[in-house]
């Protein structure tokens, strides 16, 4: 077990550091000298601003620009690695107090979304199961096909245009209280919701054909005995794996969802700093969502093999 | 039509192929049939210019003249709307033909020479399903610039890997067969091999993933569009009009509702296809769908 977990953990290590270097390559690719860009908006504050000849190769310097792009990346990664993330263009703060003031906040948007889902996924899906063929099922079924089809920024659009504008009981956007929390944590958890209670269902319905369910029904047991105290902790070991991928989705969406409702995350200054090129920024927040995302993984990874003692460590 | 996709892609397993019995297949189909008439016939269904601004006429409620009323410079929206279906369909094709080149090229590559080859293509495959792609895709269209065309390339680069998987998988299983052990001590080289034998097996694995994949290609394009980093203005693209009418939420509910309609509408017919195909050709992809 010890074993798997240090494999898993070294897997989930190398992705976040892929995902930094790819970021770092396709940042490369932004047209136009860095250097230019670095002492118009850095040094001058003015986009217009035409620098010497002596001031690009000062600033390269500087930065290291000149080196190729491996080294660049190198010596970001050991300054990174010592917690300095550099500093944004823009504001002037360094990356990391940006990134940790802004990460509870999607932390927390992030958790009510999934909590949310969950507690509509679930549910739904074992009744679905339980009456399969019923008027229940098929509406929930027809929900969810809807829910997986729908983009979530239209979603968090119409849930706006409804609940804050029309019926004004929600606020537009913004950060703040509960109420500022349920329309951002419905646009994002909806597509969470869709999936999830799709995959408890046919879960449900797999486990209950299954042979150990027939001896419970033909000791005599009660349909609800059987299907809360037998059915759904074999049934939930999938719904818990793909809840955990989707997790690690939902951390996109946040981008999105944020940018909708200006929830002051994470996923908002990233969009912000890609508009503005403010490349450490962008980097740092590439990592910092690769971190959360292999985190996750990992965690769905490890909890999967403690749920289901069949699996064996060594296959994977 | 049955008898002959039949003959030609079932080859050693006999899977039952009872697609039109699929209801969901029917319906994707016709719906996707409609959109794609939409497409070819914009010019001729539309009384507007898609583009052409007219001042005067900003933000006019939906009426008979104006079916989804007109935006914040004047234009029809339901002209906007069939017209981008054009853009949005071509450029998801597009994501999903590159994703699928790519993806059977490497895919039959590592598990037809296997190998040093194989294990590290396995180990790109393992760590590219392991990424957070959109992010990536976001931050290269970032760096490339905003536009259609690098939207839909980012979005292909991180799309291939599913299809490498499971041609990898499919050529594994297939490579062994004696018809293939056969077809060599006739003389027939890697290359016959792989075009008349692999590649056709892997049509009803891979057009089940295509299908699934068009209407998430759709989906993912919107999303970039909507950011402000896909289509550009005045280019009529259901996200980037989500974009543009977002602004206009409390004068002009309409920029914002059919744009998004017309986006769901396509990706449901999309995912009907796909999820019926997949019950009709492969109910093993489940398992290989779920993640």
């Amino acid at each position: 077990m010890l074993g798997y977990i240090a494999k898993r953990t070294a897997i989930a290590v190398f992705v976040v550091f892929a995902t930094s270097a790819l970021t770092f390559f396709f940042l490369s690719l932004i047209p136009g000298e860095t250097a230019v860009t670095i002492i118009q908006r850095v040094f001058v504050g003015d986009v217009t601003y035409n620098p010497s000849q002596a001031e690009i190769e000062a600033t390269k310097q500087m930065f290291q620009l000149g080196n190729p792009l491996w080294m660049q990346y190198l010596h970001w990664l050991s300054n990174a690695l010592h917690g300095n993330f550099g500093t944004s263009y823009f504001s002037g703060r360094t990356v990391l107090s940006e990134i940790l003031v802004r990460l509870p906040a999607t932390i927390e948007l992030a958790i009510a979304a999934t909590v949310l889902s969950l507690i509509v996924a679930i549910p739904l899906g074992v009744i679905s199961a339980a009456r399969q063929n019923s008027k229940v099922d098929y509406s929930s079924m027809a929900l969810a096909t809807f829910f997986i089809a729908m983009p979530n920024f239209w979603l968090g659009l119409i849930l706006i245009l409804i609940f804050s504008l029309f019926l004004d009981l929600l606020p537009v956007a913004g950060y703040g209280g509960l109420e500022h929390l349920i329309l951002p944590a419905i646009t994002l958890g909806a597509g969470m919701m869709a999936v999830t209670m799709r995959l408890t269902r046919s879960s449900v319905l797999e486990v209950l054909r299954l042979d150990y369910i027939r001896t419970a029904r033909a000791k005599g047991l009660d349909e609800k005995r059987i299907l809360y105290r037998h059915v759904l902790k074999n049934a939930m070991i999938p719904v818990i794996t793909v809840a955990g991928l989707q997790l690690g989705y939902l951390l996109g969406g946040t981008v999105i969802v944020e940018t909708i409702f200006a929830w002051p995350g994470i996923g908002k200054l990233l969009i912000d700093s890609i508009d503005a090129r403010d490349i450490a920024v962008i980097q740092g927040c590439v990592v910092f969502i690769a971190i959360i995302f292999s985190l996750v993984n990992l965690l769905t990874d490890i909890s999967y093999r403690f749920l289901d003692p069949r699996i064996k460590y060594e296959e994977v | 039509m049955a008898y002959w996709f039949k003959q030609k892609f079932i080859l050693a397993d006999k899977l039952p192929l009872h697609f039109p019995k699929q209801k969901s297949v029917v319906i994707g189909s016709m719906m996707i049939l409609g959109l794609t008439c939409l497409a070819i016939f914009a010019p001729h269904l539309t009384l507007y210019d898609p583009v052409e601004v007219d001042l005067r006429n900003n933000i006019v409620s939906p009426s008979w003249e104006h079916l989804f009323g007109t935006d914040n410079l004047g234009r029809d929206v339901l002209t906007r709307v069939i017209y981008a279906t054009r853009i949005d369909i071509l450029a998801s094709l597009f994501i999903v033909g590159i994703s699928v080149i790519l993806g059977l090229f490497i895919g039959i590559f590592a598990g037809y020479y296997g190998g040093i080859r194989d294990k590290m293509l396995v180990g790109m495959m393992d760590t590219f399903l392991a990424l957070p792609d959109i992010i990536l895709a976001l931050v290269l269209v970032g760096a490339l610039g905003p536009g259609i065309f690098n939207a839909a390339l980012a979005l292909s680069l991180f799309g291939w890997v599913r299809y490498a998987r499971v041609s990898r998988g499919l050529t594994l299983s297939i490579k062994e067969k004696e018809f293939i052990e056969a077809t060599k001590a006739v003389g027939a080289g890697d290359f016959y091999l792989i075009t008349r034998h692999i590649m056709p097996s892997t049509v009803a694995s891979i057009s089940t993933l295509a299908a699934l994949h068009l209407g998430h290609a759709i989906l993912s394009l919107a999303a970039l569009g909507f950011l402000g980093l896909g289509a550009q203005p005045p280019m009529p693209e259901w996200g980037a009009m989500l974009n543009e009418g977002r602004v206009f939420l409390r004068v002009g509910w309409w920029l914002s509702v059919f744009p998004g309609l017309m986006i769901m509408i396509t990706v449901l017919a999309f995912n009907f296809l796909g999820d019926g195909l997949r019950d009709a050709l492969d109910p093993r992809m489940k398992e290989v769908m779920v993640k």
